[in-house]
């Protein structure tokens, strides 16, 4: 599920502060998922995703060094992936073409019921805002706060709120608009459900 | 009081309340239902499955870390890569029409980017001359105090002021169009710069507590995110000029 931080030995990440390549290797291999998950959630596109996994890990393994509650890795690796798409969303260069292409490859009609219903709550989650989107995804399912999110994005508390339920109302408009036994569905080969 | 979402959704999870909206809730099936199904909608939200990261961005990243930073364009640069897989047509891009328009809007955009270069170098001298302030690199702070990093009474202020202004620039910011797809690299690194070093404040102000800034600490970098944003904003509003917005 998208939102557990996974957990790894301290020694190990003591290994991958040091620089051993082993130890910085089964860090990439026990958070990737993580990462690429949540830049998905928020960005929608694969390709920025891939280019936010890439940079999330470069930055963690330059500044391994500096961390020092060796715990909180996770949580560390995760914040520094929320920033770097909040960047690239601030930044402008997202496109909500990417969007469009990035949700609305069609899946085979005959999927297990559950698999309709997540494909059909990616769909809808894709559509939102980008800033709705990324409001629901943090608040809901990463566990951010209101006040948390409105300072990462440089908002007040309030925004934070009125954009969860402006999410919850579209989700709701969408998911209730767009039975999976429509026939068009959404997805990707990642998606290992798809 | 009728309840509105925002009020369901705190109802749901465990944030104080109104209590006459409390109490619409307790007295009916169909708000109740409401609130029900926003939690259904979270726990769904929390079983979608997890993406597979797309193979070689491992090799990638390792290699990038050999070859030494600055090696890559930094994110939100446009990427050669990127835009090719963004199917960024041939026709949008050096066009005739576009070499002109770019020829004729050059100065203002010159302008905002020898402001930004002013910003950077103003916040760059400062930080030498302030070797123990803070350093936005730095994920946790050498040598971590007790304090909060929320300014005393003699900081709110322009604590308050500063954060305002920060929020209002981040407004006008969103109010900026699309970036144009492709713009002068020089015009996109500076961009790519201001974003990643306003970045890397947010980062250091998101971990105040477990930094142990000092208020004064924390206005200095409210200031500098300021001084930041205001040079992002002047460099992308003569940038969406030369379009036409």
């Amino acid at each position: 599920m998208g939102s557990r931080v996974p957990r790894v030995e301290p020694a190990i990440v003591a290994g991958a502060q040091r620089g051993d390549p082993s130890a910085q290797g089964h860090l990439y291999e026990a958070f990737a998922p993580m990462v690429y998950t949540l830049a998905r959630r928020m960005l929608v596109s694969p390709a920025l995703a891939e280019d936010v996994l890439q940079e999330t890990f470069v930055e963690v393994l330059r500044k391994l060094h500096t961390l020092r509650d060796e715990a909180g890795v996770g949580f560390w690796i995760r914040r520094i992936a929320v920033n770097k798409c909040l960047m690239y969303l601030r930044s402008g260069w997202h496109s909500r073409r990417v969007q469009t292409e990035a949700i609305e490859s069609l899946c085979p009609p005959a999927q297990a019921s559950r698999a309709d219903h997540q494909i059909a709550l990616e769909s809808a989650l894709a559509k939102l805002t980008d800033t709705a989107r990324v409001v629901v995804w943090l608040h809901d399912v990463e566990g951010y706060t209101h006040k948390e999110i409105g300072t990462m994005m440089g908002r007040t508390t309030s925004f934070s709120k009125s954009q969860l339920a402006r999410a919850h109302k579209r989700l709701r408009t969408l998911l209730d608009g767009e039975s999976p036994e429509d026939g068009e569905r959404s997805c990707t080969p990642a998606l290992k459900t798809c | 009081m009728y309840p509105g979402t925002e009020d369901l959704l705190s109802i749901r999870n465990g944030e104080p309340v109104d209590a006459e909206a409390r109490a619409a809730v307790d007295d009916d099936p169909a708000l109740q239902a409401e609130v029900a199904r926003l939690q259904a909608t979270r726990d769904r939200l929390r079983e979608l499955p997890e993406f597979e990261p797309p193979p070689g961005v491992r090799a990638k990243v390792f290699a990038e870390l050999e070859t030494g930073p600055g090696t890559r364009p930094p994110l939100g640069a446009g990427s050669a890569r990127t835009e090719t897989e963004r199917g960024i047509s041939a026709g949008t891009t050096g066009s005739s029409p576009r070499s002109r328009f770019i020829r004729q809007a050059q100065w203002p955009l010159r302008g905002a980017i020898a402001a930004a270069v002013a910003v950077i170098a103003v916040l760059a001298v400062r930080s030498l001359d302030e070797p123990g302030g803070p350093a936005p690199v730095a994920i946790v702070a050498e040598n971590p105090v007790s304090t909060t990093g929320t300014p005393g009474l003699g900081g709110a202020a322009a604590y308050t002021s500063l954060t305002s202004e920060s929020a209002r620039l981040e407004r006008m910011l969103n109010e900026i169009p699309y970036r144009p797809r492709l713009v002068n690299a020089g015009t996109a690194t500076m961009i790519s710069g201001l974003e990643d070093r306003i970045g890397q404040v947010d980062q250091v102000l998101m971990y105040t507590s477990v930094n142990g800034l000092q208020p004064e600490q924390t206005v200095t970098l409210w200031q500098e995110r300021v001084d930041l944003m205001n040079a992002l904003l002047q460099v992308r509003y003569a940038e969406a000029q030369r379009f036409g917005f």
